[in-house]
């Protein structure tokens, strides 16, 4: 269980956030939503423990994140950043090595290979790294996080995901087997958190949705609750029909891809 | 935890058990030769020779050896381990393969304590001068790089966060600071210190002694042998600071460790043996191209590399304007720097660097 307590949040002495008070359950997807500006990527960067919070108090399987040690919370979370750039040419396998040694349990050492089948990127284990798109490199660090992550539920409770825009490079396809990957992970007992732009995205992949705007948590709960007209239309500032096709044009929903 | 043989068999890189074994066979041969080659008629063919039991050293040949050629090569090891690794942990550090322990003040910082003393050591108390002695200008030059190493951190580093921009810009202006002062105390130098500066500043190890080797061997000697120990660390700070600390490192910890061996390994070989420029940014790049970045492989390489290209290049500036000597700064500064050179146009395209 994730849950935050009264948060305040700031950067550079500059409220961005305030009373945000919220759970979130492992085995569960939960989505960040909300415009630009709305304070997601803070949140995201406060509960997954980069971001002192000014005041509250975030609890990660019970314990307060402030007190657990790096190496210990590396223990809980695997965190993928919205932008990682690599400063050397590690190739992908030295990548991926990382986020084992950061993770807990037994590696197999075919466990780079799956991995890198699984985010679609076989046969890359001995490519350096700057040598791969944009949206590769994302899938890179998806499976890096993965590898941290292998184990869904360890003898520190359940594991938890923090993805921050983990689509944000991707073409549609990948996009739908990023966030198939993370329901596999929620339903094999892990957390995820993710801050998803995309609200057609979150309304497929999400159990849980938190809606920001104006700097306060304005809704929280399943999908149909929180995307609905009128809680869109005031976060977003502009008028939202949901579940209504545009009137002229053609339109592409994620839910038509890939089945 | 994952077995290392495991990584290294899955990174595809070559071996780097095999790149150890060459490095140290290169350490050993260049050695034999730096051992054999100067002056006196001491060839490395007599040595061998000596060693497998044949002819024994006359007390002259031993004397030299002894005396002369074996702290000779002892510190050029030393110095050149030191400066390679103190570039490999500031690159790490900074996330940059072109930085270098010169970048943030530390060089400027030991090159102003060694001019200090050079110009203004006879103001001393001539009790306090001779008991210095010879050990004056070294001293000088390391307590200078350790007082802009702990200014550093202080101007950087605050609410335990060090910014390493803020690091970089402070490390520029401590050495234009160093600098300034540096050219008035040069500009107040009498002839004879005036060739003294030049000299230091251009670097040797012709000055070689078990006791200068005894004053930097305590700064230097852990660093070499405990730096491996930052480099899961610093792999991880490859990714970025808040990414090192998704993974579980301790950032600000691996940061103030970094500085602080680096400011002591840098700082004592520049005290011991002058300006010595490229080691500490040549030997990394061309490990990282030959072994890729890892640094539990970087760092131990470097290590060996940088000595042995010292002992090499002292080689050179030894036996190339014989009986003279040139400064090995110039050596290492006519070779490195073509190669630096080389290096980036190489990599140009490759990346952002």
């Amino acid at each position: 269980m994730l849950t935050a307590t009264n948060l305040t949040l700031a950067r550079d002495d500059r409220a961005i956030l305030s009373g945000i008070s919220l759970t979130a359950r492992p085995g569960e997807v939960t989505a960040i939503i909300g415009p630009n500006g709305s304070g997601k990527s803070t949140l995201i960067a406060a509960l997954a423990g980069d971001l002192p919070p000014v005041t509250g108090e975030i609890r990660l399987n019970g314990d307060d994140i402030a007190r657990l040690s790096p190496r210990k919370l590396a223990a809980r979370r695997a965190v993928l950043a919205q932008d990682t750039q690599v400063a050397f040419p590690f190739n992908v396998s030295e990548i991926l090595q990382l986020g084992i040694e950061a993770g807990t349990g037994p590696a197999d050492p075919r466990l780079i290979d799956r991995l890198l089948d699984e985010v679609d990127l076989p046969g890359t284990a001995h490519r350096p790294i700057h040598a791969l798109s944009g949206g590769e490199r994302q899938r890179i660090h998806l499976a890096r996080v993965l590898a941290q992550a292998r184990q869904p539920r360890n003898d520190q409770g359940p594991m938890w995901l923090f993805l921050d825009e983990p689509v944000s490079s991707l073409d549609i396809a990948h996009q739908i087997l990023v966030m198939r990957r993370a329901a596999r992970f929620a339903q094999e007992g892990g957390g995820v958190i993710a801050v998803l732009h995309d609200l057609n995205l979150a309304a497929m992949a999400a159990d849980h949705v938190i809606l920001l705007g104006d700097g306060r948590l304005l809704a929280a709960g399943p999908p149909q609750e929180v995307l609905t007209d009128a809680l869109l239309s005031t976060a977003y500032h502009c008028r939202i029909r949901v579940n209504l096709t545009p009137d002229t044009g053609p339109f592409l929903l994620p839910q038509m891809a890939g089945t | 935890m994952t077995a290392l043989p495991m990584a290294h068999r899955l990174s595809g890189r070559p071996q780097q058990g095999s790149v150890t074994a060459f490095l140290l066979v290169l350490l050993v041969t260049v050695s034999i030769l730096s051992l054999g080659t100067g002056a006196a008629g001491l060839s490395p063919v007599r040595l061998i020779a000596a060693f497998a039991g044949g002819v024994p050293l006359s007390p002259a040949e031993t004397l030299v050896l002894h005396d002369i050629r074996l702290p000779r090569l002892a510190m050029g090891l030393m110095v050149g381990a030191a400066l390679a690794v103190a570039g490999a942990l500031m690159q790490g550090l900074f996330r940059n393969p072109l930085a270098d322990p010169g970048i943030v003040g530390v060089g400027a910082g030991a090159g102003l304590g060694a001019v200090s003393a050079i110009v203004l050591g006879g103001l001393l108390p001539p009790a306090l001068g001779a008991l210095a002695g010879a050990h004056l200008i070294p001293f000088a030059a390391f307590l200078g790089g350790w007082i802009a190493t702990l200014i550093l951190t202080r101007v950087a580093a605050s609410g335990g966060q060090t910014a390493i921009a803020t690091l970089l810009l402070a490390g520029i202006a401590l050495g234009a600071i160093a600098g300034a002062a540096t050219g008035i105390l040069t500009y107040i130098a009498d002839d004879q210190q005036l060739r003294d500066l030049t000299f230091w500043s251009m670097g040797s190890v012709a000055g070689a002694s078990w006791a200068k080797i005894a004053t930097a061997l305590p700064l230097i000697l852990p660093v070499l042998v405990l730096s491996p120990l930052l480099a899961r660390a610093l792999n991880a700070l490859a990714l970025g600071e808040p990414q090192a600390a998704h993974l579980g490192i301790h950032v600000e910890r691996t940061k103030r460790l970094t500085i602080l061996a680096t400011a002591a390994a840098a700082g004592a070989a520049t005290a011991i043996a002058g300006g010595i420029g490229f080691i500490g940014i040549v030997v990394p790049h061309l490990l990282r191209l030959a072994t890729g970045p890892d640094h539990r492989a970087l760092l131990p390489h470097a290590a060996l590399l940088g000595g042995t290209l010292l002992i090499g290049a002292d080689m050179i500036a030894r036996t190339i304007t014989a009986p003279a000597e040139l400064p090995i700064g110039i050596v290492t500064a006519t070779l490195g720097a073509p190669v630096f050179l080389w290096i980036l146009l190489r990599r140009r395209g490759l990346a952002r660097f």
